[in-house]
């Protein structure tokens, strides 16, 4: 991409963007508190029935209990992804013998 | 590292550890949680491996243990999980609010989920800072 | 509605968009990434404002209304989640770089544009 084109596509996604949240600002029933039942329930019945009184903790473990399990998967696997990836680095002298012998790196 | 950075880092060490455990532990009465007092336990190695070097922190926490209780807090949090309905009453008891014996079983939620964060952090910090000694 | 909030959240838009469409190297477009996640948690955020609230803890002196004073704890508990994720996709394209740059000893994008096999 040249210089003008990452220009205008640069620009045109600052004003799409700052459009959407001004406009977001302006108009009065956005994020109204007359559509939101789902909240009211965790609100009025989250301490009540667990007798937490963090309600965000309630909503992270009890009601929203497998998005907090996905979530330590994908923990889980980083953390594994990068130990692997750092012992494979290790051996960095048998690493740069094989990519000096192959004169284009090892892909046609 | 002169003498004074490494006795300041020996002695905060214990100190931000136990900061760490009271923010899990504490998660279901006031904000906190899993994952900020993983990040606080994480940090404390942090300003000992800044203070010590690599080399010494890896001899005296070595990477065993910790693989081994990443592993075991992963099996023991998947099993907690899918049969969290059936164990619900056996826990804490239900009744009393606001104090820190209650929360039917979310405190032992906050304790497994901290030790998983707290081991994953530590591991993904070792790995980093090991490639730029080489 | 908080309108500072919106403001600060198009700031960082844009400062984030900014280190990932215009720098040459690898490090700083993955904290150009990081700026535009912080954006993007700050906005849900502060989708759930309320005026007069108080945050969603109970406490044995606002046991009474609470109902009506509380701030939205929805989106909280699905940033919590957000910002975990975002973690390991850094930590992860971190260690991919140290790869790059041992591989091929650069780690400039406008370089690497012109290695072809």
């Amino acid at each position: 991409m040249n210089e003008k084109m990452k220009l205008s596509v640069g620009a045109a996604c600052l004003v799409i963007i700052s459009g959407f949240l001004v406009f977001s600002t302006i108009t009065p029933s956005f994020a109204s508190w007359d559509r939101k039942p789902i909240a009211d329930f965790f609100i009025t019945e989250g301490w009540r029935q667990l007798s937490a009184s963090n309600t965000v903790c309630t909503i992270v473990w009890e009601y929203r209990g497998y998005d907090t399990l996905g979530e330590e998967t994908v923990l889980f696997t980083a953390a594994m992804g990068v130990f692997a990836m750092g012992i494979g680095f290790l051996s960095a002298e048998k690493l740069q013998e094989k990519w000096a012998t192959e004169p284009t790196g090892g892909r046609a | 590292m002169n003498a004074i950075v490494k006795t300041a880092a020996r002695v905060m060490f214990p100190l931000i550890i136990l900061f760490g455990i009271y923010v899990v532990v504490h998660g279901h009465t006031t904000p906190g949680g899993t994952f900020s007092g993983g990040s606080i336990m994480a940090g404390a190695f942090v300003i000992y491996t800044l203070a010590y070097g690599l080399g010494d922190t890896r001899k005296q926490f070595s990477e065993t243990p910790i693989n081994v209780l990443k592993s075991v807090g992963g099996f023991v949090l998947i099993l907690l999980i899918i049969f969290e309905f059936f164990l619900r009453e056996a826990f804490v008891p239900t009744e009393t609010l606001f104090a820190l014996w209650s929360g039917s079983s979310l405190m032992i939620f906050n304790i497994v989920g901290g030790v998983m964060v707290f081991t994953g952090l530590l591991l993904i910090w070792y790995t980093i800072v090991r490639t730029d000694s080489q | 509605m908080i309108y500072e909030a919106y403001l600060a959240v198009a700031a960082l838009f844009a400062i984030g968009m900014y280190c990932v469409v215009f720098k040459s190297n690898l490090v700083k477009k993955i904290m150009g990434l990081g700026i535009f996640a912080n954006g993007v948690h700050i906005f849900l955020i502060a989708m759930g404002y309320r005026e007069d609230s108080i945050n969603p803890i109970v406490t044995p002196q606002n046991v009474q209304d609470f109902a009506m004073y509380a701030v939205d704890p929805v989106p909280q508990a699905l940033v919590l989640t957000a910002i975990v994720i975002d973690m390991c996709v850094t930590s992860l394209a971190l260690i991919m770089i140290i790869w790059v740059y041992e591989r091929f000893g650069t780690a400039e994008s406008k370089e690497l544009e012109k290695l072809r096999g």
